[in-house]
């Protein structure tokens, strides 16, 4: 009896979740404060940014058809709001050259660690999965803009 | 202070031909600090304090103590008052301010994982090297250079001693290291 009451509150608790959607991250991934405008991005980084930093790092998500269950969609939408707060590469322009330094930095650590992109995005995201090049390519791009803004 | 300046150009000129001092206490018109070297206090200390605990705590690969000590070094930060500062590291210390917060914090959510910990440290001291140069310190400190930190790109922290004390290498290679520059 209790066990089929629960149950039943589990049930309504979930249907109700699905009336509260999140916010979505619909705007624009380039513009006049893009990192495309304030530094050179060859287009085979563009890629690989594209296909597995954007959805969380830019102003633009493209999002899966589950982002409407809750609570996965509130998940998604955390892990687009943390990764924005972190580094946006749609406003990147708005740093200082000391903070774009600083953000440059961490990407190439980060790659070179494997801490990004996210392990949890690439289950669902096989495709933002980086090759051992695609990896290098990333480091030496990021260190290089590093250099240069550090002169 | 004119009187001051023709003796000690006097007692220079007897004694060592030290051009460089002359042209100092000749053209130094705005604030009398950067003659008085190592005695005067500086508002950035507690920063520098903070900055050095993480220091010594990566020398010794001691991940937890880099951990609280980065708390501190944000707390100074969150707490600090730039109207304490000279007008001309005023600009300095806004520019270093938010870098600085963003590694603290990254050295604190890192404990465990004290690589990660040292790569934050390399960019923060990028700032505290700028902002001493602006402010001052109470200390001497030195600017040392580690040659082997990331494959040999190389890295430099800022240290309290010129005894070589690596927070890259850890006790790995503790006296790797060369004393680059004096700052007073």
């Amino acid at each position: 009896m209790r066990w089929r009451n629960l149950a039943l509150g589990v049930v309504a608790v979930v249907i109700l979740m699905q009336f509260f959607q999140p916010e979505k991250n619909t705007g624009q991934r380039q513009g006049p404060q893009s990192l495309e405008a304030v530094m050179p991005v060859p287009g085979p980084v563009k890629q690989v940014l594209e296909k597995a930093c954007y959805n969380c790092h830019s102003n633009h998500t493209d999002y899966p058809w589950y982002t409407h269950v809750q609570p996965l969609g509130w998940w998604l939408a955390h892990h687009v709001e943390e990764g924005k707060a972190e580094l946006n590469f749609s406003e990147f322009g708005q740093l200082s050259a000391r903070r774009q330094l600083s953000k440059m930095k961490s990407v190439a650590g980060s790659v070179e660690e494997g801490s990004m992109p996210l392990p949890s995005y690439l289950w669902t995201h096989p495709e933002a999965r980086l090759t051992d090049a695609e990896k290098q390519l990333i480091m030496e791009w990021a260190r290089m803009s590093a250099d240069s803004l550090s002169r | 202070m004119k009187l001051l300046s023709l003796l000690s150009i006097a007692i220079f000129l007897a004694a060592c031909n030290n051009n460089q001092e002359k042209q100092e206490t000749a053209t130094s018109v705005t604030d009398s600090s950067d003659v008085a070297v190592a005695a005067v206090q500086s508002p950035v200390d507690p920063i520098v304090t903070a900055y050095l605990d993480i220091q010594k705590a990566l020398a010794a690969d001691d991940d937890v103590s880099a951990a609280n000590a980065a708390q501190n070094l944000a707390e100074s930060l969150k707490t600090f008052d730039a109207s304490s500062l000279q007008e001309a590291a005023r600009p300095v210390y806004q520019d270093v301010e938010e870098d600085m917060k963003e590694h603290a914090d990254h050295i604190y959510d890192n404990k465990g994982n004290i690589a990660h910990q040292r790569e934050h440290f390399d960019i923060l001291s990028r700032d505290v090297y700028d902002l001493v140069k602006a402010a001052g310190s109470s200390q001497t400190l030195y600017k040392t250079h580690c040659p082997m930190y990331k494959k040999n790109k190389g890295a430099y922290w800022i240290a309290s001693s010129k005894e070589v004390s690596n927070p890259y290498m850890g006790q790995k290679m503790p006296d790797c290291g060369e004393v680059q520059e004096e700052l007073k």
